[in-house]
């Protein structure tokens, strides 16, 4: 033999250990987690944020996720892998509908989702097997303003997507309809004057200026009746 | 500097048809949880897996933190003990990620070449799961295990994941939701510890 066996069989272990064997680097995904999600009263208008969670930096690899509902059976399939690398780490990916993106302060979405995505009155979000996400009935916020945050916390809506822009939005048509049922009225009324004082980030602040008060009880009073 | 070549061209050619390539191979693969390309297998813990969606799911190796490092409080407090982040579902070990309990837990053993283990029960026990009272160390596939408290912890998602690969063969989601006690969107079915319930809510 010309070549000693020995030489062969390095060969053979190099391809072994350096075109076969071993984890692959593809596969990175883990790492994203529901993180907030929103919805108005009808699901016309919806979000749902991931967050990558553990400052891992590859996680591109989306092709063949998914972000499902339960109670709708709707499925959202992640197109293709994030265009970049090394470029993951704590970032947010943000899945919205067409109308959410239509509203002024909402940062541009990085996936589009149809409206009803999800269920408002109970559902468990999943994204692929990684992360679940599951709200009972009345505990995802429809006043337009608040979401539902990771741990079942609930504040004013703050979506965040992948270049890192975020915003919030208000997504109800009319301001002063505190309990999104299409008109201002005597509910509205009590509503605000329950929540009078300082507040924050509270949807009975139609004026925003960090609490309840005068004027936003004229705000309410000037727009008083059915919603346009 | 050719011998080399020659070998590396002749396993390529050969692929895994050979049984002795293959054997030698997969020998290297198993102790890494790694993934033969050309046989179109991946191993965990030693065990065969046929399913590449299955095998990716675990990912089944230590993740480096990125330069930003880790926001989650529960997680950095969980990268200081080797501990489990229940927040974000990540478990930790020497400052690396795990992105399911099973694989946080085989981290805290020992992979095995298992054709050198020397002690008869533990070679068996290396088949599948056993504690060996003689030496001391618990098998949980090729991972040895040298406390009692290591090899409980690992062998209960271990039994999962071993009732995961079966599942495979029939459906793949299924697998990884079992492994990951999530949801086949397919099957309609939510496993918990490897077995289905209710959808929820």
């Amino acid at each position: 033999m010309k070549y000693g066996r020995r030489t062969i069989a390095l060969g053979v272990m190099f391809v072994g250990l350096v075109g076969i064997a071993g984890p692959r680097a593809m596969a990175g995904s883990h790492s994203w987690r529901i993180n907030e999600v929103f919805s108005n009263a009808d699901g016309t208008i919806q979000f749902i944020e991931l967050k990558e969670c553990c400052g891992m930096n590859n996680e591109v690899f989306l092709s063949g996720k998914y972000v499902s509902s339960q109670a709708t059976s709707n499925i959202f399939n992640f197109p293709g892998d994030l265009p970049c690398s090394n470029c993951t780490a704590n970032k947010h990916l943000l899945l919205a509908t067409s109308t959410f993106a239509a509203l002024p302060g909402a940062p541009v979405p990085d996936y589009i989702i149809p409206a009803g995505f999800f269920a408002i009155n109970g559902d468990t979000l999943e994204y692929w097997f990684y992360d679940t996400f599951t709200f009972g009935r009345g505990e995802l916020p429809t006043d337009c303003v608040n979401s539902l945050h990771d741990g079942g916390s609930t504040g004013r809506n703050s979506p965040t997507n992948f270049a890192g822009e975020t915003g919030s939005v208000d997504a109800c048509p009319c301001p002063g309809d505190l309990d999104g049922d299409g008109g201002i009225g005597i509910l509205d009324l009590l509503a605000l004057l329950a929540a009078w004082g300082p507040c924050d980030g509270c949807i009975e602040d139609i004026n925003g200026d960090g609490g309840v008060g005068i004027l936003d009880l004229l705000a309410l009073l000037a727009a008083w009746g059915p919603c346009p | 500097m050719k011998g080399i070549l020659i070998g590396s061209l002749a396993l390529l050619l050969a692929g895994c048809a050979a049984p002795t390539n293959t054997a030698c191979i997969c020998d290297v693969v198993k102790l890494n949880n790694g993934w033969c390309s050309q046989c179109g297998l991946g191993y965990v813990a030693g065990v065969t897996i046929e399913s590449e969606l299955l095998f990716e799911a675990l990912d089944a190796h230590g993740h480096d933190i990125g330069p930003g490092g880790v926001q989650c409080s529960s997680c950095r407090k969980a990268m200081e003990i080797d501990g489990f982040c229940g927040r974000c579902q990540v478990g930790w070990v020497s400052k690396q990620a795990y992105f399911s309990t099973l694989t946080y837990r085989l981290a805290k053993g020992q992979a095995k070449e298992v054709s050198k283990i020397t002690c008869p029960i533990c070679k068996v026990n290396a088949d599948q799961l056993g504690w060996c009272a003689s030496c001391g160390v618990g098998m949980v596939g090729n991972v040895a295990f040298p406390t009692r408290e290591g090899f409980e912890q690992a062998s209960r998602p271990y039994r999962v994941f071993l009732a995961a690969v079966e599942a495979a063969k029939n459906c793949e989601l299924c697998a990884g939701a079992m492994v990951f006690d999530g949801t086949c969107p397919v099957c309609k079915i939510s496993y918990l510890d490897g077995k289905g319930v209710p959808l929820a809510p």
